[in-house]
C-alpha cells in the first residue's frame, strides 16, 4: 500500500473545516426545520401545552376540503401574477432609464432604491393614507371629477391591486439594482458597434441588451416568485385580509391558524404546501430559462 | 468618396486637452496608420472620425462633407474594435449581416455580400457559430468581415491586433494589408506597434501628446525623422540617441563630439558649442580596430544572421550595435564601434532635426 502524500490527505479535511460553519448553520436552521415542519404537519399539534397526536395525512386531507385555504391560494396566485411580471418589467424599465452617467440619473437611482429601506409598517401606513377613502391623497381628484371617492382598500375588486401597487413601490429597488449591475457589465463597444450598424433603439434593446442580461432576468424572476408568494405584511396591515377574505393570503392564513388558533400541525401542512408551490414555480422558471438558452 | 480631411481638430474633456489641433488630409484608397505611445490621442482621433467622440473644435470631413454633427451611423464608416465587440448572442452570420438588416438591404444582396466577405476571410465553416466558440484570430476576422459587408467609405481599425499572440499578429497583419489591396478602400489604422505601422502603412502619422509629430511614408520617417521622438519611435532595434555637442561647423560640414570621439556630420544649422543629440541606427555601426566610439560590451544577443551588441560608451551612455558577420565578443570586452556609410542624424537641443540629407532640406 502506498501512502498518499500528506497534503493530499489534508486537503479534504481543510475543505471540510472551511465548509463546516456553513453546513452547521444550514442544517440547524434550514434542513432540520424543514423536516421538523413536515413532521409536525403529520400531527394534531397544539402551540402550547403538550397535546400532540400523530394523525398521518389527515391535515392534508382537511386542507383539500378547506374552502378558505383554496381561497387563500387563489388570492396568493393572483397577487403573484400581478406583481412578478409588473415588478420585473418596472425594475427593468427604471434601470434602463436611470443607468449611465449624469447627476440627475444618480439622484434618481438613489430615490428609486430608497423606498426599499422602509419597513413594511411604514410602507403600508403611507399607502393606506394615500388610498384612504375619506382623507386620502386622491381626494382632490375625486372632487374634480365630482364622483364619490373609491374606497380602494375596502373594495372587493380594488383591494388586491392596491396592495400590489404598494408592494411594487416598496420592492422595485432591489431588482432595479440587480438590473443596473447587469447593464453595467455590457461592454460599451457593443453599443458603439450597434450604432455604426444602424441599429434602432428598439433593435439594440431586443438584440443586444436583453440577451446580455437574461441571467439577471431569470434571477430577478425567481427571487420575485419566492418573495411574492410569501406576501403577508402588506395585506395583514392594509386590509387584514378583507374585504370578505379577498386579500387573505396563504401566509396570513398560516399565521392565523398557527399563532391565533394554536393549530400548529394544520398550519405546518399549509406551509409545506406553500413551499412545494414556490419550489415548483421557481423550477419551472429556471427550466424555461435554461431551455431558452439552448435555443439561443 | 473615401477622402478624410481633418482641419485643426481639437478635443478637450473639461479642462483637459487631449487633441491639440490636428490637421491631416487622407486621400481615397490610402492606408494611413496613426502610431504613438499610450495616451497620445490616436484612438481618440480615430473615434472622432468615427463619430463616437464629439469634436470640440475644428472640422472632420469625410468624402468632402463636413461630419462634425453627423451621427456615427450616417458617416459611412465601419470600425474594427480592439476587443472585436462582436455581439455575443448572435452567430457569426448574424453578426456580419446585422448592419445590413438594419438598413433594410434586400435578402439577395445581403446573401451575396455575406458570401463574398466570408470567402475573402475564409469564414465559411464558422458562419453558424457563436463568437465564444471561435479563436482570437477567427473573432478578429469576423470583426473585419462585419466591416467589409457594409462596404463603407472608410475602414477604421482601433488596435485590432493587440489581443492576438505574436504569430497570429504577423499573419493578420499581412491579411489586412492584402485586404487593403483587394478592396482599395480608405483605411485608417491605429496602433502603438511601430512594426505594424512600418509594414502596413502607405503613410504613417506619428502622434505624441495630442499633436502630430510627423507625417510621411514609412521610409521617409525612418530615413528623415523630423525630430528625435520620431527617430526613437520607428525602427527596431531602437535608434541610439547619444548626447553630445558640436565642436565646429563650417557650412554644412560639422564635427560632433560624443563620449570623447569626434564624429563628422552634415547639418543645416547649429553652432559650435551647441548641445546636440546624435542619432545612430544600430546597423550603421561596425567593429573597427581603432577610431570610432570606444565601448565596453554588456550583453551579446545572437540572432543567427546578426548579433545585437549592447555596450556602454566611455561616458556611460548605453549603445546598441547590430553587427553582421562573425565577431567573437564576450561580456566585458573593450570594442571600438566605427560608423559606416549610414545616416548620422543630428538633433538640436529642442529635439528638432538638423541633419542635412542628400536631397537638401531636413
Amino acid at each position: 500500500m502506498s501512502e498518499a502524500p500528506a497534503s493530499g490527505r489534508r486537503a479534504p479535511l481543510a475543505a471540510a473545516v472551511f465548509l463546516a460553519p456553513f453546513l452547521i448553520i444550514y442544517t440547524v436552521f434550514l434542513v432540520y426545520p424543514l423536516f421538523k415542519g413536515f413532521w409536525i404537519s403529520l400531527h394534531d399539534w397544539e402551540l402550547a401545552g403538550g397535546y400532540r397526536e400523530y394523525i398521518g395525512t389527515l391535515n392534508y386531507q382537511d386542507l383539500w376540503t378547506d374552502k378558505l385555504f383554496w381561497r387563500t391560494i387563489r388570492n396568493t396566485l393572483y397577487f403573484v401574477a400581478i406583481t412578478v411580471p409588473t415588478m420585473t418589467l418596472l425594475a427593468l424599465a427604471l434601470a434602463l432609464a436611470v443607468q449611465g452617467e449624469g447627476r440627475v440619473k444618480a439622484v434618481l437611482r438613489s430615490v428609486f432604491f430608497m423606498s426599499s429601506v422602509f419597513s413594511v409598517t411604514v410602507v403600508t401606513l403611507v399607502w393606506s393614507m394615500v388610498l384612504s377613502a375619506d382623507k386620502g391623497l386622491l381626494m382632490p381628484l375625486w372632487d374634480v371629477l365630482g364622483t364619490k371617492p373609491v374606497n380602494f382598500l375596502g373594495d372587493a375588486v380594488w383591494a388586491m391591486p392596491s396592495i400590489a401597487l404598494a408592494t411594487l413601490w416598496w420592492g422595485v429597488g432591489l431588482p432595479m439594482a440587480l438590473f443596473l449591475a447587469a447593464l453595467g457589465q455590457i461592454p460599451r463597444e457593443l453599443y458603439e458597434a450597434a450604432e455604426l450598424d444602424h441599429a434602432s433603439r428598439w433593435t439594440v434593446l431586443r438584440r443586444i441588451t436583453l440577451p446580455s442580461i437574461r441571467h439577471t432576468m431569470l434571477l430577478v424572476l425567481v427571487l420575485q416568485i419566492v418573495g411574492q408568494f410569501q406576501i403577508f405584511g402588506q395585506a395583514y396591515l392594509m386590509t387584514q385580509g378583507g374585504p370578505a377574505n379577498r386579500t387573505r393570503t396563504m401566509v396570513q392564513y398560516i399565521y392565523d391558524t398557527g399563532f391565533r388558533d394554536w393549530q400548529v400541525g394544520y398550519a405546518s401542512a399549509m406551509a409545506i404546501t406553500l413551499f412545494v408551490l414556490m419550489l415548483g414555480f421557481s423550477m419551472l422558471q429556471l427550466w424555461l430559462g435554461r431551455r431558452g438558452e439552448d435555443e439561443a | 468618396m473615401g477622402r478624410v480631411t481633418l482641419r485643426d481638430v481639437k478635443k478637450t474633456y473639461g479642462a483637459v486637452g487631449v487633441i491639440h489641433g490636428v490637421s491631416l488630409d487622407i486621400s481615397e484608397g490610402e492606408f494611413v496608420v496613426f502610431v504613438g505611445p499610450s495616451g497620445c490621442g490616436k484612438s481618440t482621433l480615430l473615434r472622432m472620425i468615427a463619430g463616437l467622440e464629439d469634436v470640440t473644435a475644428g472640422d472632420v470631413e469625410i468624402g468632402g462633407k463636413q461630419m462634425n454633427d453627423v451621427a456615427a451611423r450616417d458617416r459611412g464608416v465601419a470600425m474594427v474594435f480592439q476587443n472585436y465587440a462582436l455581439y455575443p448572442h448572435m452567430t457569426v452570420r448574424e453578426n456580419m449581416v446585422f448592419g445590413l438588416e438594419n438598413i433594410g438591404t434586400s435578402k439577395t444582396e445581403i446573401a451575396a455580400r455575406l458570401d463574398r466577405a466570408a470567402q475573402i476571410l475564409q469564414l465559411e465553416p464558422y458562419l453558424g457559430r457563436k463568437p465564444r466558440a471561435l479563436s482570437g484570430g477567427q473573432r478578429q476576422r469576423v470583426a473585419i468581415g462585419r466591416a467589409i459587408v457594409r462596404e463603407p467609405q472608410v475602414f477604421l481599425f482601433d488596435e485590432p491586433l493587440s489581443n492576438l499572440d505574436a504569430a497570429l499578429r504577423v499573419q493578420m497583419r499581412t491579411e489586412i494589408a492584402k485586404l487593403h489591396h483587394r478592396l482599395g478602400a480608405t483605411m485608417i489604422y491605429v496602433t502603438h506597434d511601430q512594426t505594424e505601422a512600418m509594414t502596413m502603412a502607405d503613410r504613417i502619422v506619428v502622434l505624441r501628446a495630442g499633436r502630430i509629430e510627423q507625417v510621411g511614408t514609412p521610409i521617409e520617417l525612418y530615413e528623415r525623422p523630423a525630430n528625435s521622438f520620431v527617430a526613437g519611435f520607428l525602427g527596431s532595434p531602437k535608434i541610439n540617441l547619444l548626447k553630445g555637442r558640436l565642436v565646429s561647423r563650417g557650412g554644412t560640414e560639422a564635427v560632433a563630439e560624443v563620449a570623447g570621439a569626434m564624429v563628422p556630420v552634415r547639418v543645416t544649422g547649429g553652432a559650435a558649442g551647441d548641445a546636440i543629440t546624435l542619432g545612430l541606427r544600430p546597423d550603421v555601426m561596425t567593429l573597427g580596430a581603432d577610431g570610432g566610439l570606444a565601448a565596453t560590451v554588456d550583453v551579446v544577443e545572437e540572432l543567427g544572421n546578426v548579433r545585437l551588441v549592447y555596450a556602454t560608451l566611455a561616458d556611460g551612455q548605453p549603445v546598441v550595435a547590430e553587427l553582421r558577420g562573425p565577431a567573437p565578443l564576450k561580456v566585458g570586452d573593450a570594442v571600438r564601434l566605427s560608423l559606416g556609410a549610414g545616416q548620422r542624424h543630428v538633433f538640436a537641443d529642442n529635439s528638432q532635426a538638423l541633419t542635412l540629407h542628400d536631397g537638401g532640406a531636413p
